[in-house]
């Protein structure tokens, strides 16, 4: 949701909010948009040229970013993984492994 | 009891006296949460968030992964978009988060408490074992979190 800012001399941007579920995370590609944002930021006053070369670059950073979260993810799920199985939930390894699809 | 989105009259000479400082590596700035049916109104006239956190407090108590004082606001940064001054921010998570919230206060932890600027959600906002994101908005002349014209 879009929380509306207050409009004088002094102003406040207007703030978003997202709630994830614990069965319905916020993805890589969220955290790897909001970072590359962070990273690159584009101003809306910023001329033509020089705000698609910079979408381009913020794009590209996007792209390495959500790769090296998958693969840090992917690394913590197989750790994850190894530990419940071998303490016996294989099941649960399975499950963290993505196997249970 | 309402919060009304809007910037604390009160920094805008604590600007010009150069109390704040918002940039990279500046003070400490933090945005609390407030919770549901908070007893008191707030708006450009609340000057700190000692006024929200007087007992009986109207901030969240701690717990469901919240701290009393809320989380830490990081800067990107304060510079010079066209004519208009702009502060930017990076967003503020809560993991892990159990709570219900109804408004969101930015102040100066470093500057004791002084307020700068406060949100109304809108209604309640609740969330369980899960993330809780305040995502500041693109840096501009016209959308930046703060921004003097």
């Amino acid at each position: 949701m879009s929380v509306p800012g207050h409009e004088a001399g002094l102003q406040a941007g207007d703030i978003k909010l997202y709630v994830s579920k614990p069965d319905q995370v916020m993805t890589p590609a969220f955290w790897a948009r909001e970072a590359a944002a962070r990273i690159i930021m584009i101003s809306e006053d910023a001329p033509q040229p020089i705000r698609e070369q910079a979408k381009m670059f913020q794009q590209q950073i996007f792209r390495v970013i959500v790769h090296n979260i998958n693969a840090a993810v992917e690394e913590r799920r197989a750790r994850d993984a190894y530990l419940a199985a071998k303490v016996g939930y294989d099941d649960l390894a399975a499950e963290i492994r993505g196997d249970c699809k | 009891m309402t919060v009304t989105t809007s910037i604390a009259q009160s920094f805008k000479p604590e600007l010009m006296r150069a109390v704040h400082n918002m940039d990279l590596g500046g003070d400490t700035l933090m945005m609390a949460l407030q919770k549901v049916a908070p007893g008191r109104n707030y708006d450009q006239t609340t000057q700190n968030i000692s006024v929200v956190q007087a007992a009986p407090s109207d901030e969240l108590p701690a717990g469901g992964g919240y701290t009393v004082g809320g989380a830490p606001a990081v800067s990107a940064g304060v510079s010079l978009s066209g004519t208009t001054g702009i502060a930017d921010f990076n967003n503020v998570s809560w993991a892990a988060a159990t709570f219900s919230a109804t408004a969101a206060f930015l102040y100066n932890q470093s500057k004791a408490g002084r307020m700068i600027a406060m949100w109304d959600f809108g209604g309640t906002q609740s969330i369980s074992g899960a993330t809780f994101v305040i995502a500041m908005p693109p840096s501009g002349a016209g959308t930046s979190l703060i921004r003097i014209a």
